[in-house]
């Protein structure tokens, strides 16, 4: 024990990347467009200064609906595949924000956003592999 | 997590979408078509399908056709996003409350969304009056003043129009006329049409107002 200790710690000394595997993730992405004079985004990671930041956040104007489709890194360790059964997503303020399943293909994994009034709220994203919390903003809609 | 994005990107881009429109747009997902129940004279309706805004006070009927092959339609309901631009005051109608525009959801009997479309409701600028032949078929916008003999029989309808389009939508219209015994005003049995009679030589002006609006229709019926 005490070996692998002393090895362990001139390993990260020396420079060599962290043995330990990335955390599991889950995150949603929009497979439908707003409609004109209106605004629906999904940002998950960003580049900055060729670092990769977390933003995770929802944008939409208030009567829009968009189809998103959940992915999580354990459906594409395990398989390549996109999409994420089991999947629950929850509103924090549903009066503002509405979550419905989506019939589509038969893909479990996707579900309509539903912004229903101008207003700040959060959508929690949940896997048996990860949790993911987003900020949702909703805007008023362009005139 | 950039790898999910990439390979999204991919997929997205080689299947592209179904192009099945709703009411002869594209749908989100091509799975329901639906059409507008308005008048029988409409020309949003006739023409455009669901491709037109709502006029802001009116309510519109909403026929639903299920095109997912393996399965007769699901009971379907509609769910409107934002309420103070579009109600549902029955499964299928929609009624337009406030301008602005409003997701509209077909929901299956499990809550599930099985489409989408967006709706937009415009605040009606005009009352456009049209004339008809006795099949229905167009003539042309009636002229402000117009001179009729007595015993003509014109068949009209009435229809919302904002910046130069028409609207959607089913409303109650009002009608009068100054001079009952020169001029009348026969509803048709059939929604949406209204048969104008020169019973007698003389002046009189109609009116006709609908959601706010009102227009006048000056008529002098000779003998």
């Amino acid at each position: 024990m005490m070996r692998l200790s002393i090895v362990a710690t001139i390993a990260l000394l020396a420079g060599c990347p962290d043995p330990v595997d990335p955390p599991p993730w889950v995150e949603i992405s929009a497979i439908t467009k707003p409609p004109p004079a209106s605004s629906a985004s999904i940002r998950n990671t960003e580049y900055l200064n060729g670092e990769t930041i977390d933003v995770y956040e929802i944008t939409l104007s208030a009567g829009v609906a968009i189809a998103t489709r959940c992915a999580d890194s354990c459906a594409y360790t395990n398989s390549f595949q996109i999409g994420c059964a089991g999947a629950k997503l929850t509103a924090g303020d549903p009066s503002l924000l509405g979550v419905w399943p989506v019939y589509h293909d038969g893909d479990p994994g996707e579900f309509a956003l539903v912004a229903s009034a101008p207003g700040a709220t959060t959508l929690r994203v949940q896997t048996s592999c990860a949790t993911q919390d987003y900020t949702v903003n909703i805007v008023p809609r362009t005139p | 997590m950039f790898r999910w994005s990439l390979i999204s990107t991919f997929v997205l881009a080689a299947c592209g979408g179904d192009g099945t429109g709703l009411g002869g747009r594209p749908g989100d997902f091509g799975q329901v078509e639906a059409t507008p129940e308005c008048g029988a004279l409409s020309q949003a309706c006739v023409g455009q399908g669901l491709d037109a805004p709502i006029a802001l006070g009116s309510t519109l009927n909403v026929a639903v056709q299920y095109k997912i092959p393996g399965s007769s339609s699901p009971p379907i309901t509609l769910v409107t996003a934002d309420h103070t631009v579009l109600t549902t005051p029955s499964s299928t109608q929609l009624e337009a409350v406030g301008e602005g525009m409003s997701a509209v959801l077909f929901t299956g009997p499990g809550g599930e969304v099985i489409d989408v479309i967006h709706v937009f409701v415009q605040q009606p600028a005009e009352l456009r009056l049209d004339r008809f032949n006795a099949a229905g078929e167009l003539l042309g916008q009636v002229q402000p003043s117009s001179k009729l003999l007595a015993g003509d029989e014109i068949l009209i309808a009435a229809e919302p129009f904002a910046n130069g389009q028409p609207l959607l939508g089913n409303f109650d219209l009002g009608y009068a006329t100054t001079d009952g015994a020169v001029v009348e005003v026969v509803p048709d049995p059939v929604f949406g049409w209204y048969r104008v009679v020169a019973r007698a030589a003389g002046h009189a002006t109609v009116s006709f107002s609908a959601l706010g609006i009102e227009t006048a229709w000056q008529l002098e019926v000779l003998p």
